[in-house]
């Protein structure tokens, strides 16, 4: 179902047309809140900053503009709701962090991943033009190759192409940085 | 698996990258709108309609895997040409497995050591599947996914995921695609098919009958052509080429670019007849192979090849013999050097620049004329006649109508057209170079004149 589709379900109430948008959205979000807030913030906060935001868009479906679809609307949403989030309760800073994270990972674990996380995202925004966009919409935003692909002018082909050298280049710019190979320099 | 645990898989991020379960945001936003008892009465409405839709789907299910064997002829998805020299290795064993959305189809397949081609088939089993099917969203990167499977069991630590497109022959609920995957391992003995709207470990597998192929080891550095990946190339730029294998439907080559060059290899046929790389390949797939430590590029030839038919390799101004007999140098031939031609300006607002007609076909050492008369400016290169009229959205190929982007229109008093209908016709490759600057604030990218290679 594409994004007009969603938007037009929702504005006539279908709350499966909710859980559609929270499936096809939630990771794009959760990158979105993550990039605002900075890597101290504990997936709680994302969470809840993700999960207000679709709240949001139930509460607020009777104002939608379908034809303006969901992913900007809910991007501009999760960013507005990420900063109250930082300016009502700041994240303590990442060593005082004390949050485990998935599969019941250590303090120190969680520590590494989120700066891993947060040295990738900047390599990723500092990849020369095109492959910047192509890899965070592809990779960050789940958008299908070929709609960024037509963004870009470049046929699929050399924008799977592009995103395979740029696997290679990230990699190579993390080792540098020290992060590559999980261990945090 | 989502994109960005395979972005972060790539880069040896370590774990698994800090990401939100879409399960859990969903739990959490529908318990705080269910706690509302008058949005609680339309959410139950709705998932009982889904769920009947469910039980009449479970009921429709025919089977998990089943196998019939019928006459299969997807090469023409992929190649030109007569398929007579793979034929015994087209396997048309049908293939199938279900779960309650959709049945997977593979009708069949043919391979060779690096590379293989299929006929995939995708019927949708509920009205849900039957909507999401014909969806703008269906088709994505992991619409399909392809596991080549190792003979020690294992999978591979990289290859080239499926490439695919749309083929003739769908209906409202079942849609049909040409498959290919490339790159894998030689020691490849099995494919695992699967949809990616499919559950976890429903898959079709599909045994491996490798076409043969022959190698040459090669052994040498020179240089190479840029690409339109890599579209400017300093002169210290090398290629270094370990050995090349050809295959009934791809070139393979072992080694290492210092700028993702492209080699530039000629085929000697056994007529004596000299091909070049863009008259029978296409574009290239690369991955690196972490047992031998190489770049692996791929390319795949436009018409199947009978390897019989096949004298030699020549590059690096060296040919070398597919019989295994020692290498010797080669004449260079400069007509088959990449020429440079003057970028024209688009024809229309969403096509890409044009090309300056009688100077791409007269730097290619063929020849274009003008009729006053009718007003047709005819170029012929490598045989093949081209006949093009300012303003006209045709052209004719050695007399076969085609039809054309856009009008060729005149520019300053040069004609201008389309650059595709020269690739496609006398087998070229070319792009419009391009560098891209960037500083603090702006990113600029500067366009240069067209790179051709013959």
């Amino acid at each position: 179902m594409n994004d007009k589709k969603l938007a037009q379900k929702l504005k006539q109430g279908s709350r499966s047309a909710l859980n559609r948008a929270m499936d096809a959205y939630t990771r794009y979000l959760s990158a979105v809140a993550w990039n605002a807030m900075g890597p101290a913030a504990t997936p709680e906060d994302v969470e809840e900053v993700v999960s207000d935001a679709f709240l949001a868009l139930w509460s607020r479906r009777d104002s939608l503009q379908p034809e303006q679809g969901l992913k900007s609307w809910l991007a501009a949403v999760a960013r507005n709701k990420a900063v109250d989030r930082l300016r009502a309760a700041p994240p303590p800073p990442l060593p005082l962090d004390e949050a485990g994270g998935a599969g019941g990972s250590t303090p120190e674990d969680e520590l590494e991943r989120r700066m891993f996380a947060d040295a990738l995202r900047r390599a990723v925004e500092n990849l020369p033009p095109p492959d910047d966009q192509l890899v965070l919409r592809f990779y960050y935003e789940d958008e299908p190759v070929k709609d960024i692909a037509r963004d870009l002018g470049l046929s699929v082909t050399a924008a799977k192409s592009r995103l395979c050298r740029a696997r290679r280049k990230l990699k190579e710019i993390l080792i540098k940085g020290g992060l590559a190979d999980g261990t945090v320099g | 698996m989502a994109r960005l645990d395979k972005l972060w898989r790539s880069v040896d991020g370590p774990g698994v990258p800090p990401q939100l379960d879409s399960r859990r945001v969903k739990a959490r936003v529908n318990a705080a709108l269910d706690a509302d008892q008058a949005e609680r009465k339309i959410y139950m409405k709705q998932k009982l309609r889904t769920a009947l839709i469910a039980v009449a789907a479970v009921a429709a299910l025919t089977g998990s895997a089943f196998a019939a064997t019928a006459n299969w002829n997807g090469l023409s998805n992929w190649f030109k040409g007569n398929p007579a020299p793979v034929q015994e290795y087209v396997d048309s064993t049908v293939r199938s497995v279900s779960d309650e959305n959709y049945t997977l189809t593979v009708e069949g397949c043919v391979a060779d050591e690096h590379s293989a081609y299929l006929t995939v088939t995708i019927t949708a089993l509920s009205d849900e599947a039957k909507e999401f099917l014909w969806d703008d969203h269906f088709i994505d990167i992991d619409t399909f996914d392809v596991f080549p499977v190792l003979s020690s069991g294992k999978k591979p630590s990289s290859w080239t995921g499926p490439g695919y497109y749309d083929l003739d022959g769908s209906t409202e609920n079942t849609r049909r695609f040409a498959i290919s995957i490339s790159d894998f391992p030689d020691s490849t003995t099995m494919l695992r098919v699967r949809c990616g709207y499919m559950e976890e470990g429903k898959q079709v597998e599909v045994p491996l009958t490798p076409a043969p192929s022959k190698t040459v080891n090669i052994g040498a550095s020179g240089s190479g052509t840029p690409s339109v990946i890599s579209p400017i190339v300093m002169d210290d730029d090398t290629l270094t080429i370990s050995k090349i294998t050809l295959t009934p439907f791809t070139c393979h080559f072992y080694g290492s670019s210092s700028a993702n060059l492209d080699p530039n290899i000629r085929l000697r046929m056994a007529d004596g007849a000299i091909l070049t790389q863009s008259q029978v390949m296409d574009g290239t797939d690369g991955s690196f192979n972490e047992a031998t430590h190489q770049w692996e590029y791929h390319y795949r030839f436009k018409e199947i090849q009978d390897l019989d038919g096949i004298a030699s390799i020549i590059v690096f101004d060296m040919e070398y013999p597919l019989d295994g007999s020692k290498p010797t140098p080669v004449a260079h031939d400069a007509s088959l050097d990449p020429i440079t031609v003057t970028r024209m300006e688009p024809l229309s607002e969403r096509s890409g620049y044009s090309i300056a007609v009688r100077e791409l076909t007269e730097k290619l050492g063929g020849v274009c004329t003008w009729d006053p008369a009718t007003g047709d400016v005819t170029c012929v290169y490598r045989g093949v006649s081209i006949v093009l009229h300012a303003g006209r959205g045709t052209a004719l190929v050695d007399g076969e109508t085609v039809e054309l982007p856009n009008a060729p229109a005149e520019q300053g008093g040069v004609l201008a057209a389309d650059w595709q209908v020269f690739e496609d016709a006398w087998g070229l490759d070319g792009f419009v170079q391009r560098e891209t600057t960037r500083d603090s604030k702006n990113t600029t990218v500067e366009y240069f004149d067209f790179y051709i290679i013959p």
